[in-house]
C-alpha cells in the first residue's frame, strides 16, 4: 500500500529512536526500585499519572512550565517517601510478593482518588511556547518537544549514573542490592537508603508523567498499561542496569516503530515476542546479572 | 464507501484502542501524502492523536473524524480542535436554528448544567422512541413494541424528522459537519466547534439495501 | 462446636462444598450472583493452586480465563459444534495450551520476575484477541454464543433457566474441587507445598522442580479455563476485557481476601468481593477505592485472609 522510500524509512527509524528514549524515561524509576530493592512498584503507573496531575495543578497555580517541571516530581518524590515508610517498610522480611500486592492495591486507590478529586474527564498540559514548534529535519518534520524529552532523559541517566557510581550513598545502595546482610553487619542503616531509592524511583515516575503531559492526554487511567510497558523494557535490558534500560528502550522503540510501518496490527504483539526471545536466549536480560535478585 | 463518494484511500494504519502513543504512525501517514486524514480515535486516544499530529507539524493536512464527544472537546480545548472537522448527529448550537433542538438542549442545560452532547442525544432519542412504541401499543412486550415501530417508522424527538429503514432497521437522520473554531473565537466553555454544513438524511449516502444484500 | 464443624469440613471438603453451594442461591440477594460466585470462585481456586499451594504469584490468570471463554465461545459461535461437552473441552484445552506456553517461558525466572512475566504474556494474548477480530469479534466481543442443552446418555437438560445453569455449573465446579483435593492429597501435592516452603530444599531432595511447577501451572490454567468457559456460557458473549489484566488483578484480590493457601479461601473471597461490589455499587461509584483499601489492609495485617484467619481462630494452623 505504501511505497517504501528511503526517506520514509529514515523517518520511521528516527521516530522509533526517540520513542525508545521515552520508553527509557518511563522505565528508569521502575528499574531503579526493582533493581536495588527487589520490589516491583506496581503503583509506578499511578505515580506517573500523579506526576502529570500535579503538573496540571501546579501549572494552574504558577502558570510556569519550568517551575512545575521541577516541583511536580518533587511532590511525587515526597509521596514516594511516605509510601515506603508507611506501607512498604512493614513488608520487608515477608514474602517477596507482598510489596507487589500492596502497591497493586495502592494503584487502585490512587486512580480512584484522582477520579474523585479531578474528575473522570482528562486534562491537558500544553508544552511551553519555546518548545511547541516542529523542526524540519529534511526527511521529516519532528516536534521540538520530543527532543527536549530526550535531553531530559539523558540528563537524568547521567545524573543517576554519577549518583550511583561516584557518591558514598550510591556505593551503599549498590552494596545493599548485592548483600544487604553484609551491609547491615557493617553498621550501615539500609532502611534510610531504601527510603531514598524508593523516593527517587517515585520521583522519576512523576517526572515521566509531567513530561508526558504535553504529548499525551492526562487522565486517571493513563498509567495503567505504562507499568507493563516499563516492565518489558526492564526485562529485556536486565534489571538494575541503566545501560540495559537504554538499549532495551531503544530496541522496543524501534520494534514498535518499524512494525507499525510494515504491519501495524502486530506492533504490540512484537514487543512481547522480543521479550520472549530475549528470555529464551538470555533469561537475565541483555545486561542483567543472573540470579542477582530472585 | 470511499469510492462511492469519489475518494481514494492511499493508506490505513490501524492501532489498538486505548493507546496514547501515535508517533510511530505519524511518519507513515506523512509518507503516504494524503489530502486529508480520516481518524477514528475515540476518547482520550483522540486527544493524544491530535496533540501528536499537531506537534509533528502536520496541521496543513486536515483531519476529519466520525464524531465529536462534547466533554472531550472541552477536555482537549480550542488549541487541539482548531480546524479539525467532525461529523455529528447533534451539536448544541443547533438550538439556535432548530426549535426541537432548543427544547431538548434547554431541558438538558437546566437539568445537568451543561449543554447536551451527541451520545446523550442518541440515548435520549432512543429512550423516547421506545416510549413512543409503548404509548402506541399500550404494551411493554418487546416484540409488540418493535413491530409497532416498524409499522410507524417516522419520528422526531430532538432535532427534526428521522425514520427507520425497513430492510435493516437503521435510523436515517440529518447529520452535521462541524469544524473547530480558532482559539480565542470559541463560544464559552462548550462552543469549541461550529456547524459548517448540514447533511440531510439520505438513504443513498449510506450503503443501500441492495448493496447490503437485503433488498 | 465450631471446632468440630471446622474439623468436619477439613475432613470432608468436597461434601461440605456441595452442601453449602446447594443452598447458596437461596441465601444471596439474587440467583445470578450465586452463579457468579461459583464461577469466579473456580477461577480463584485455579489461581490458588499456583499461588497458595506452589508459591508462584501469577499476575496473568486473565489469560487462561479468557482462553477458556474464547475456546468455548468460538466452538459454539463460529465452529457450531454440536455438543456442549466438546465446546467446554475446547475452552479447557485452549487454556491448557496457553498455560503450557506461558509456563514454559515464565518459569525460567523466579519471584517477582515470574509474576510480571505472566502479566506481560497475558497482555500479549489480549492484543492477539483484539486483532484476531474474525475469530474473537475483536473489540466488540464475541457474540452469538448459543448455549446447547446438556446431553448425557439417555438424558437431556436445557440450561435456559438460571437455576438449571447454576446446578450444572455447580456439578462441574464441584468436580474441579474434588480434582483439586485429589491433587493436593497426592504425593505431587506434597511436592508443590515443599516447593512453596523452600524451593532450594525441594531441588536438593531430588525433585524435578521445574517440571512439577510447570504441571502445577498447567493444572491451574485448566481450572481457570473451565471457569472462563462457564462464564462464556453464563454471559453468552466474551468481551475482550476478559483477557485484560484487570481480570488478573481481580482474582489476585479475591484469593488473598478469602485466604491464599486455604481450600475454601477462593470461594470465600469471590463471594466477599461480589457481594460487596453488588452492595457498594448502589451507594458509591468509587468501588475500586474501597476494594483497593480493603485489599491493602489485608496484605498488611491479615495476610491469611478471611478464611485463613477464621481457621486460625480455632485451629492455630490452617488446614481446611
Amino acid at each position: 500500500m505504501f511505497d517504501i522510500s528511503a526517506s520514509a524509512l529514515a523517518a520511521q527509524v528516527f521516530t522509533g529512536l526517540v520513542l525508545g528514549g521515552i520508553f527509557v524515561l518511563l522505565a528508569i524509576g521502575l528499574s531503579l526500585i526493582f533493581g536495588l530493592m527487589t520490589v516491583v512498584n506496581f503503583a509506578h503507573g499511578s505515580l506517573y499519572m500523579l506526576g502529570a496531575y500535579f503538573g496540571v495543578f501546579l501549572l494552574g497555580l504558577t502558570k510556569n512550565f519550568w517551575v512545575s517541571l521541577v516541583a511536580a516530581p518533587l511532590m511525587v518524590f515526597v509521596l514516594g517517601l511516605v509510601i515506603e515508610r508507611v506501607l512498604v517498610r512493614p513488608l520487608y522480611g515477608r514474602s517477596i510478593d507482598d510489596p507487589l500486592l500492596l502497591t497493586f492495591g495502592l494503584s487502585l486507590v490512587v486512580v480512584e482518588a484522582v477520579r474523585i478529586v479531578w474528575g473522570k474527564i482528562g486534562l491537558t498540559i500544553d508544552p511551553p511556547r519555546a518548545l511547541s514548534g516542529a523542526l524540519d529535519l529534511g526527511f521529516m518534520t519532528f516536534p521540538l518537544y520530543r527532543f527536549f524529552v530526550i535531553a531530559v532523559t539523558v540528563l537524568v541517566l547521567v545524573g543517576l549514573w554519577l549518583f550511583l557510581e561516584r557518591t558514598n550513598v550510591g556505593l551503599i545502595i549498590r552494596a545493599g542490592s548485592r548483600d544487604p546482610l553484609m551491609v547491615r553487619a557493617l553498621g550501615l542503616d539500609l532502611g534510610r537508603v531504601w527510603l531514598l531509592v524508593f523516593g527517587i524511583g517515585a520521583g522519576l515516575a512523576g517526572l515521566a508523567g509531567i513530561l508526558a503531559g504535553p504529548m499525551r492526554p492526562v487522565y486517571p487511567e493513563m498509567g495503567i498499561t505504562m507499568v507493563i510497558e516499563s516492565f518489558v523494557v526492564v526485562v529485556v535490558g536486565g534489571m538494575g542496569s541503566l545501560l540495559g534500560a537504554v538499549v532495551a528502550g531503544i530496541i522496543i522503540g524501534e520494534v514498535v516503530s518499524l512494525t507499525t510501518f510494515f504491519a501495524p496490527k502486530l506492533s504490540e504483539i512484537m514487543v512481547f515476542v522480543v521479550m520472549a526471545l530475549v528470555l529464551l536466549v538470555r533469561p537475565s536480560g541483555l545486561f542483567g546479572e543472573a540470579g542477582l535478585l530472585e | 464507501m470511499a469510492q462511492k463518494h469519489g475518494a481514494t484511500i492511499v493508506g490505513t494504519t490501524p492501532y489498538p484502542l486505548g493507546n496514547a502513543e501515535f508517533s510511530a504512525h505519524l511518519p507513515k501517514i506523512q509518507a503516504a501524502k494524503p489530502e486529508a486524514i480520516y481518524s477514528v480515535t475515540p476518547g482520550a486516544d483522540n486527544i493524544a492523536f491530535l496533540k501528536q499530529y499537531a506537534s509533528f507539524g502536520m496541521k496543513k493536512t486536515p483531519v476529519v473524524q466520525p464524531l465529536h464527544w462534547l466533554p472531550q472537546l472541552k477536555e482537549g480545548g480550542p488549541d487541539i480542535y482548531d480546524g479539525i472537522y467532525g461529523g455529528t448527529n447533534f451539536y448544541w448550537e443547533l438550538a439556535d436554528t432548530i426549535p426541537q433542538a432548543k427544547r431538548y438542549n434547554d431541558a438538558h442545560q437546566k437539568r445537568f448544567g451543561m449543554p447536551a452532547g451527541d451520545y446523550g442525544a442518541y440515548a435520549y432519542s432512543g429512550v423516547m422512541e421506545v416510549a413512543r412504541g409503548i404509548e402506541l401499543t399500550k404494551s411493554t412486550e418487546p416484540k409488540v413494541v418493535a413491530d409497532a415501530l416498524r409499522a410507524s417508522r417516522e419520528y422526531d424527538h430532538y432535532k427534526g424528522k428521522q425514520w427507520w429503514r425497513a430492510c435493516d432497521g437503521k435510523s436515517f437522520q440529518d447529520m452535521w459537519i462541524v469544524k473547530g473554531r480558532q482559539p480565542g473565537k470559541t463560544r464559552g466553555d462548550w462552543g469549541i466547534v461550529e456547524v459548517v454544513a448540514r447533511i440531510p438524511a439520505n438513504e443513498e449516502l449510506d450503503r443501500t439495501c441492495a448493496e447490503k444484500g437485503l433488498a | 462446636m465450631i471446632r468440630r464443624a471446622g474439623d468436619w469440613i477439613g475432613r470432608h471438603p468436597v461434601l461440605a462444598f456441595f452442601i453449602v453451594f446447594a443452598i447458596f442461591p437461596f441465601v444471596v440477594p439474587y440467583k445470578a450472583l450465586a452463579t457468579q460466585v461459583l464461577i469466579y470462585g473456580l477461577l480463584a481456586l485455579g489461581f490458588n493452586l499456583l499461588y497458595g499451594y506452589t508459591g508462584l504469584l501469577s499476575f496473568g490468570h486473565a489469560a487462561y480465563w479468557g482462553l477458556g471463554a474464547y475456546g468455548t465461545g468460538i466452538a459454539l459461535a463460529k465452529l457450531k459444534v454440536s455438543s456442549l461437552w466438546l465446546a467446554l473441552g475446547a475452552g479447557v484445552g485452549l487454556a491448557l495450551l496457553g498455560g503450557a506456553f506461558v509456563g514454559f517461558f515464565a518459569l525460567r525466572r523466579r519471584g517477582i520476575y515470574f509474576s510480571m512475566l505472566t502479566l506481560a504474556f497475558a497482555q500479549l494474548f489480549y492484543f492477539v484477541a483484539f486483532h484476531l477480530a474474525d475469530w474473537t469479534g475483536g473489540d466488540d466481543g464475541l457474540r452469538g454464543i448459543t448455549v446447547l442443552p446438556v446431553r448425557l446418555p439417555g438424558y437431556t437438560l436445557s440450561l435456559d433457566s438460571p437455576l438449571a445453569f447454576y446446578y450444572f455449573a455447580l456439578v462441574l465446579v464441584g468436580l474441579a474441587v474434588f480434582g483439586l483435593q485429589r491433587i493436593l492429597n497426592s504425593p505431587f501435592g506434597a511436592v508443590l507445598q515443599a516447593i512453596r516452603e523452600n524451593t532450594d530444599r525441594a531441588v536438593a531432595c531430588g525433585y524435578d522442580v521445574t517440571k512439577v511447577k510447570l504441571l502445577s501451572f498447567v493444572f491451574s490454567a485448566m481450572f481457570a479455563g473451565l471457569a472462563g468457559a462457564l462464564d462464556a456460557l453464563r454471559l453468552t458473549v466474551v468481551p475482550v476485557e476478559s483477557l485484560y489484566w484487570t481480570t488478573s488483578g481481580q482474582v489476585v484480590i479475591m484469593t488473598l481476601l478469602g485466604g491464599a493457601g486455604t481450600f475454601f479461601g477462593p470461594f470465600v473471597g469471590a463471594a466477599t468481593w461480589l457481594l460487596l461490589e453488588d452492595r457498594m455499587a448502589i451507594v458509591t461509584e468509587s468501588w475500586p477505592l474501597i476494594i483497593g483499601a480493603i485489599f491493602m489492609i489485608f496484605v498488611l495485617f491479615l495476610p491469611r485472609g478471611i478464611w485463613g484467619t477464621v481457621l486460625g481462630g480455632f485451629h492455630g494452623r490452617q488446614s481446611a
